[in-house]
């Protein structure tokens, strides 16, 4: 049994192969890219938010609100949620591209996430910290070059935002301990994307858990 | 591409006399190519990036993270304001290893191409082989670049061991 959780880059890819299974039994749009010139590769995933900007002025207050839905979600609200007086609403789609790749020197998994509107303008490092969840708006200021930062694609070589791994290893240890502790089987990466993803807007259906406690 | 500044001066001008004269644009920024460099924050923050994932290569991050916030700080405005002996009172941490240990748990590398699409080859390299010779610069090569070698070349010419 493993004090720290490290694994190697064949542990990575066969629960990156389970994990992207499950993806498709449920249509989670994940898949796995090998990189060109050699046996390496990366998990990846496309979606679409839409940013909507609304601000409210209130007898002399103003609220200024941010809310990241997805797609489907807000199609869905009634309009009165919608509805402001004294507003100017922009909805904004923003395409997200989420990476999954290993890396060999933190020998953890780490995300790499793009973002660009639809007209293909990239958005820049200052409004990926702004669109930071609220619950997570504390963690990031207190050391946002930590958290994000902007680096080079290590298989694509072009820009994209990292959530930093130095820390990984830290928080995944007890949570993998714990389920050690009650006999329950884990997938590393589900656990762990599930933990990060949110921070950046990416989100797991809970049908992943129930598929990582089947597998073996 | 993001060389490192010295591997750009060895491309683009190393029959040039220092200081190095550089144009620099400020229109046409390649977004989708190039990162962008907001401020010095963001060059200190890289910096540091490199540094501590070198450190979890070389000792597991034990030495980086033992260290105090102005030691990392003293670190970075050593190099920035090119104060040698501020920067090694700090780098020189990083540079030791055990009396019982042959060298660092891995070598802190990055072969950089021009004809990849992969901005540099970096793999888990150990120092000392299993029957406890050091390893060279050719072992390396021949390991992770075997292209970089021509067919006929072997070690001798890379004689130059790993730890310096």
């Amino acid at each position: 049994m493993e004090e720290n959780e490290f694994f190697g880059e064949k542990t990575f890819q066969r629960y990156c192969a389970e994990f992207i299974k499950h993806s498709q039994q449920i249509g989670d749009g994940w898949e796995w890219r090998t990189s060109k010139d050699s046996s390496d590769g990366y998990m990846c995933k496309m979606h679409f938010q839409i940013k909507n900007e609304t601000v409210v002025s209130r007898a002399g207050t103003s609220a200024h609100e941010q809310t990241c839905l997805p797609m489907e979600e807000a199609l869905e609200l009634p309009l009165d949620d919608f509805e402001v007086t004294e507003s100017t609403a922009a909805n904004e789609v923003i395409k997200y591209e989420y990476h999954v790749l290993y890396s060999c020197s933190y020998q953890v998994p780490v995300l790499y996430f793009r973002a660009s509107f639809l007209d293909g303008r990239p958005l820049a490092l200052k409004d990926i910290w702004e669109g930071v969840h609220e619950c997570y708006k504390t963690r990031l200021l207190q050391g946002p070059w930590d958290t994000i930062t902007q680096q080079e694609h290590p298989i694509l070589g072009q820009p994209f935002f990292v959530l930093h791994p130095c820390k990984t290893n830290e928080f995944m240890t007890p949570v993998l301990k714990n389920s050690r502790k009650i006999n329950r089987n884990v997938n590393y990466i589900t656990s762990w994307l599930s933990l990060v993803g949110p921070v950046v807007g990416l989100h797991l259906p809970l049908s992943y858990a129930g598929a990582a406690s089947q597998d073996e | 591409m993001h060389y490192p500044i010295g591997l750009l001066f060895d491309l683009l001008a190393s029959s040039s006399a220092l200081p190095w004269n550089i144009t620099v644009h400020f229109k046409s920024f390649p977004e989708k190519d190039l990162l962008h460099c907001p401020s010095k924050d963001a060059i200190e923050a890289h910096f540091m990036s490199c540094v501590k994932e070198a450190d979890a290569l070389k000792h597991k991050s034990q030495v980086i993270n033992e260290m105090q916030k102005k030691d990392h700080k003293q670190l970075w405005m050593g190099l920035q304001n090119d104060r040698f002996d501020q920067f090694w009172a700090i780098n020189r941490k990083l540079m030791e290893y055990p009396a019982e240990e042959n060298g660092f748990r891995y070598i802190p590398f990055r072969i950089y191409q021009t004809t990849t699409e992969r901005p540099f080859i970096q793999k888990l390299f150990r120092p000392v082989a299993a029957d406890g010779q050091l390893h060279t610069l050719g072992d390396l090569l021949k390991e992770v670049c075997p292209s970089a070698l021509a067919p006929e070349d072997d070690s001798h010419h890379c004689e130059n061991q790993l730890l310096y």
